[in-house]
């Protein structure tokens, strides 16, 4: 098995991130004719999202999802540390967007950040993928400080993290398969790789059958499972999120969610912005709020919060 | 500056250019004409400069003897002259072959009433023919010889040596000047053309760029690295100029070859060969200058776009 298929516990092949030896071992099996992945055992999110829908009608709230919530230990390396950062927009010299903010994220970690337009959660995403440097303080993400390194080396770490967004961001005219087969063209892996790695992660967030169609063609939940694939595509140990569900509706936000929650119990780090009331207050997973640019709330197995604001 | 994906960036650039021709079209036809126009002024500036160059190897010196001159002084100084810097060769003429020299210009020009006139007389002097290394030399070297003491005692007139040593020096200057502004005007046309066609592959990329900026944003997101995303931008630069350059040189061509007959047969007297090596450079410095020209051309376009 070519080392980079691998997202095991221990170290891994670059030796920067390391996932818990506590989380499951995804394992795939690539010699066969057919690639299975076991950790998607029988379970297609496809399947998963017309019971929900109906049950989630009476309360509106959503029954806490199966198998969630577990504490991960904080041992090892974090993934991401943020030192004392502060980012300071140039347009707004005295209101920075993150003022002195220290907080780590240890690998295996499902993480929320919440908080009100404004309040700094996109910038500490922006800080994590380096597209965005920090104005004082270090960020270290996988073992290396992000605000001294060189540009060249950028795209390199963004190999390691996976990102979704809001707005998808998929190519219209290339199809699901040629939407997820782009990420891993675009960092060089051979066809061979490609052929088996892309129709497998999109059996994974359960599209195998769409992969001939065109973004335009799939519902808007569809099209962010697509995204959600080709984040994971390359099995990166850190997936970052900003506002995955934020305009879906709450039937198919739960499908996406389960299936983040899924790719977590891989040993996947998850660091999630949004905004979804409901999703925070069901997972009950740790939640870092940020109010202004500061952390005002870090907490295991924490709620929305913000009732008051409402 | 090639990465490892220069099949992928070629397969790309063909893509785009098939989906866009029109807008590449606008560059390859700028491309084209510019380097043709360089092309021109390249192939056109040799042949100037060829015709200059017989002109200018008849740019000799003469200095007139006196009647009564020693011969063996005459031959030592001949001798001394050829050791000179810019001296090619130095070559007597005789009374004889002056006059007969005399005869024949004279003759061309319908006055045979001045060579009748001559009435069996040679007023004619004799004299000595000097070739220069570098004809633009020819009023120093000319200037060395008036002060020489040597020459006077065998000068035509040795009252005022300077009229005993004549050279075309008005035919000389005039023709200097002259070329050398051609070539300073085709120089600085050069240069202009070379930053219009700049310019101008720089904004089809533009162009390739913002109706990509999707693509663009997706690749740098899943880590794609900068050498990666240049690659089809810089290699559909490459490719526009490239076909341009090979349009200019084919129309230099075909041009060249239906002209050459005409100019030919209507000024007998000049010669527009031009050799293979001149063309065949041209050719190729055109091919070099379209491909630097397209590759800088999308790689400055591009670096807006791919500062992290």
């Amino acid at each position: 098995m070519p080392s980079h298929l691998r997202n095991t516990g221990g170290t891994d092949a670059s030796g920067d991130l390391v996932t818990p030896s506590t989380a499951p071992v995804p394992s795939v099996v690539t010699s066969g004719p057919e690639p299975v992945r076991t950790i998607t055992a029988s379970t297609d999110v496809a399947q998963t999202n017309a019971p929900v829908a109906s049950g989630a009608t009476p309360g509106g709230l959503y029954a806490p999802l199966e198998g969630s919530g577990a504490v991960v230990p904080h041992t090892g390396t974090p993934t991401i540390s943020l030192r004392n950062v502060t980012v300071i927009y140039p347009a707004q010299p005295n209101k920075p967007a993150l003022d002195n903010v220290s907080l780590d994220i240890y690998p295996g970690e499902f993480v929320f950040v919440v908080g009100h337009s404004g309040s700094g959660k996109s910038t500490f995403l922006r800080l994590l993928t380096r597209e965005l440097k920090a104005t004082k303080g270090d960020v270290i993400v996988a073992g290396q400080n992000l605000t001294k390194m060189r540009n060249w080396k950028v795209p390199y770490l963004r190999r390691q993290i996976g990102t979704v967004f809001q707005d998808f961001k998929l190519l219209p005219d290339k199809t699901i398969y040629g939407n997820v087969a782009f990420a891993l063209e675009c960092i060089g892996k051979p066809r061979s790789v490609i052929e088996t790695q892309v129709p497998e992660v999109l059996r994974l967030v359960g599209l195998a059958e769409k992969m001939d169609s065109f973004p335009d063609q799939l519902s808007g939940g569809e099209q962010q499972r697509v995204s959600v694939a080709r984040a994971m595509v390359n099995r990166p140990p850190l997936l970052v999120c900003d506002e995955p569900t934020g305009n879906l509706d709450p039937a198919i936000s739960l499908g996406i969610m389960k299936l983040l929650d899924r790719i977590n119990q891989t040993g996947t780090t998850v660091v999630m912005a949004t905004h979804d009331r409901e999703m925070v207050d069901s997972m009950r997973r740790r939640v870092i709020a940020l109010e202004a640019g500061e952390v005002v709330r870090d907490q295991e197995r924490g709620g929305y919060g913000f009732y008051d604001a409402l | 500056m090639m990465p490892s994906n220069i099949g992928y960036s070629l397969r790309e650039a063909f893509t785009h250019i098939r989906r866009n021709w029109s807008t590449c079209l606008g560059a390859v036809v700028t491309i084209f004409l510019s380097l043709f126009v360089i092309g021109v002024f390249i192939l056109g500036s040799n042949l100037v400069s060829n015709l200059v160059g017989s002109v200018e190897d008849r740019v000799t010196i003469q200095a007139f003897l006196n009647d009564g001159a020693d011969q063996a002084a005459v031959d030592a100084y001949k001798a001394k002259l050829e050791g000179w810097d810019n001296v090619e060769s130095v070559s007597y003429k005789s009374k004889d072959e002056a006059l007969q020299e005399y005869r024949e210009t004279m003759s061309n020009r319908n006055a045979e009433d001045a060579v009748a006139a001559l009435d069996g007389q040679n007023p004619v002097p004799a004299s000595l023919v000097v070739k220069l290394d570098d004809p633009q030399q020819v009023e120093t070297t000319a200037n060395k010889i008036v002060a020489d003491e040597e020459f006077l005692a065998i000068a035509d007139t040795p009252d005022n040596a300077a009229a005993s040593v004549q050279y075309g020096k008005e035919t000389v200057d005039r023709l200097f000047s002259v070329t050398n502004y051609i070539r300073i005007g085709a120089a600085v046309l050069i240069v202009l053309l070379v930053f219009v066609a700049f310019v101008f592959i720089n904004n089809t990329i533009r162009l390739a760029i913002s109706a990509r900026k999707r693509e663009i944003a997706i690749m740098r997101l899943v880590g794609a690295s900068n050498s990666f995303i240049r690659g089809p931008f810089v290699a559909e630069g490459a490719l526009e100029a490239l076909i341009g350059s090979l349009l200019a040189i084919l129309s230099l061509q075909v041009g060249w070859s239906f002209l050459k007959p005409q100019l030919q047969s209507s000024l007998q007297f000049l010669s527009f060969e031009l050799s293979p090596t001149v063309v065949t450079g041209c050719y190729i410095s055109l091919v070099l200058v379209g491909v630097v020209i397209g590759l800088f051309g999308s790689a400055i376009a591009m670096r807006r776009y791919l500062k992290v």
